[in-house]
């Protein structure tokens, strides 16, 4: 069996910072780091390739595949040492500006590329951009069924059961595979890998594919192809007061209090 | 244009949006989908719409939603389907797009008409900046949350405008019934069949609802503290919110009070924020604040930066205080 897991490289938001107008974001040099929601995904990868090898005759391959610019390098190797038996990139200046249309044709590309899954696993969205899209087109796209939401989930040979976490309620879903599946941080709580783990990761195959190798046009999936455009992307003006209270404990509570009062919000 | 919601008064505030901008987006179409749909649709028949579509053979999964969704808007020739933004919603939508060739909005916190063009706009940057973004495709589909449309309908019917935005008062009811119709095609099963639906926990109390949220996070050491926080909350009239380690990962609050990206949004008057360091994941969750206050020992700590008010200290030290002299401000 394989599973592909499909993982994004991030921007540490952690360290973002702003132009003076105090609403631009600057993302020139910003680090970047393996999203959080992808950890869940490869982790539940993981755990089914251990569930896996403890039983004869059966046999998960985990394949960790990314798209996007030559970065990629610095963060897959973690996937690599978290456990994925091998990482496929898509690397290629022309993904710059790719939105979520363009980066799912490109994964599904590269999926049919590698000769297909058993199972998909995606985070519910980036911790970034957070479009949510890429695991209901990747799913139309390849023609699977698609599960979304997931919390916990299991397998019984080719049967996958989930529990989807919907606003007021757990629906349980189950399909056959093959299949996607997008996971919430609540399914697990992703590895920390050894040290072993890291120092092994380097050595584990990985395939760095363009577009060309895809047989995709260069300007098909990038910029120039995005069917949404981004008129201005900043933080909200509604600018927050920022008053520091400061001084002893007693004098610090009373002034907070005032402020409530002031404010109107007190009961 | 053509609008489904599970939630009915989801779909009710779209189609309002639908009326409000008649000329531009043309006839308005509507969905009722699902357990009890015959018995929900007659509410439909004042909406807007002035044809909705009926059926409770729809499985209401994502394929089957939109395989269903796909097929009417071909049959009706739609350019524009509006969803609500329920994690269902959300989910449908890039699924229906892609079928349609459309581009796609998936949750858009605010949807407004702007020189005859649809500009949305929505969170990003794990809801540091909000992007307004226009979709490019003739063949569009949007997922809108609660309120995006600056309307909310009432469980009663009706719409009353929320502050600060001009669609609904735009809105004129329409006076002609619409009419029920079965779907013109079979609609497709999916391949993902629903087992069972469980009913989540519900928190004690309405935390969307309230006005006052007092919201503990990780600068709490000990579950047994609580008490402490429960106290200032009493005496503040608040509810108890909390952020994600404390819910999920400690188990010391139940999830249904947990705030942020994978919890609730509410929009309280008061967020009193302590031990909290502000990951965006949470801050997310406490945006929606109309005063924000933070407590926490870290004076770098990235919650400040959001905050109105703010105290470098330890909430072991400024809680039990301020609990006493909120009740003293009650008695005097």
């Amino acid at each position: 069996m394989r599973i592909v897991v499909c993982l994004k490289q991030v921007y540490d938001l952690a360290q973002l910072r702003y132009r003076s107008d105090g609403r631009t974001p600057l993302l020139e040099g910003l680090p970047v780091q393996l999203g959080a929601f992808e950890k869940n995904a490869l982790e539940q990868a993981v755990r089914f390739k251990e569930a896996a090898s403890r039983e004869p005759g059966s046999e998960v391959e985990v394949v960790a595949l990314s798209a996007g610019s030559a970065k990629l390098q610095e963060t897959i190797k973690e996937a690599l040492a978290m456990g994925a038996d091998r990482a496929v990139l898509v690397v290629d200046p022309a993904l710059g500006g790719a939105d979520a249309a363009g980066t799912a044709r490109v994964l599904a590309a590269a999926i049919q590329k590698l000769g297909g899954a058993d199972l998909i696993l995606l985070g519910e969205g980036s911790d970034d951009e957070y479009t949510g899209q890429i695991p209901s087109r990747l799913a139309a796209l390849l023609n699977l069924p698609q599960i979304t939401f997931v919390r916990s989930l299991e397998l019984e040979g080719r049967l996958v059961r989930a529990a989807r976490d919907l606003e007021q309620e757990l629906e349980i879903v189950e399909c056959e595979l093959p299949a996607v599946v997008s996971v919430t941080s609540e399914l697990n709580t992703p590895r920390l890998p050894p040290l072993s783990a890291i120092l092994k990761a380097g050595r584990k195959p990985m395939d760095t594919w363009s577009l060309h190798d895809l047989a995709m046009p260069a300007d098909s999936v990038g910029g120039p192809a995005a069917q949404v455009e981004v008129l201005s992307n900043l933080a909200p003006a509604q600018a927050r007061k920022n008053v520091m209270l400061e001084g002893e404990v007693e004098h610090q509570v009373e002034a907070l209090l005032a402020a409530l009062e002031r404010e109107g919000v007190l009961p | 244009m053509l609008v489904w919601s599970e939630r009915d008064h989801l779909a009710h505030e779209l189609l309002l949006f639908a009326g409000a901008h008649r000329r531009l987006l043309g006839p308005t179409y509507a969905t009722v989908f699902g357990e009890r749909a015959t018995a929900r649709a007659e509410a439909y028949r004042s909406w807007e719409a002035v044809r909705t579509y009926v059926s409770e053979a729809v499985e209401l999964t994502d394929e089957c939603l939109a395989h269903t969704l796909a097929g009417l808007a071909e049959h009706l020739q739609i350019q524009l389907v509006l969803l609500g933004a329920t994690r269902r919603g959300r989910a449908t939508a890039p699924r229906l797009a892609q079928i349609l060739g459309a581009g796609c909005v998936s949750e858009a916190v605010e949807l407004t008409v702007e020189e005859g063009q649809l500009i949305t706009s929505r969170y990003t940057l794990g809801g540091n900046t909000l992007a307004r973004e226009r979709i490019l495709t003739t063949r569009k589909v949007i997922a809108a949350v609660p309120g995006a449309v600056g309307v909310k309908a009432a469980a009663s019917g009706v719409a009353q405008a929320t502050v600060g935005t001009g669609a609904a008062k735009q809105a004129e009811p329409v006076a002609a019934a619409g009419e029920l119709l079965p779907l013109p095609f079979q609609p497709s099963a999916g391949r993902a069949r629903v087992v069972r639906r469980e009913p989540k926990p519900r928190a004690g109390a309405d935390l969307a609802g309230s006005q006052r949220l007092v919201c503990i996070g990780r600068g709490l050491e000990r579950a047994e503290d609580l008490p402490l926080i429960h106290e200032l909350a009493k005496a503040l009239g608040a509810e108890l919110a909390c952020t994600r380690p404390l819910s999920y990962e400690y188990g010391w609050l139940p999830e249904e009070r947990m705030l942020g990206i994978s919890g609730l949004r509410p929009s309280p008057r008061l967020m009193l924020s302590l031990g909290v360091s502000g990951q965006v994941q949470h801050t997310v969750g406490i945006m929606g604040s109309r005063l924000i206050v933070a407590v926490n020992r870290e004076a770098s700590a990235p919650i400040f930066r959001l905050a109105d008010y703010g105290i470098v200290g330890d909430l072991y030290e400024i809680a039990p205080k301020l609990t006493e002299q909120l009740r003293m401000r009650s008695k005097g």
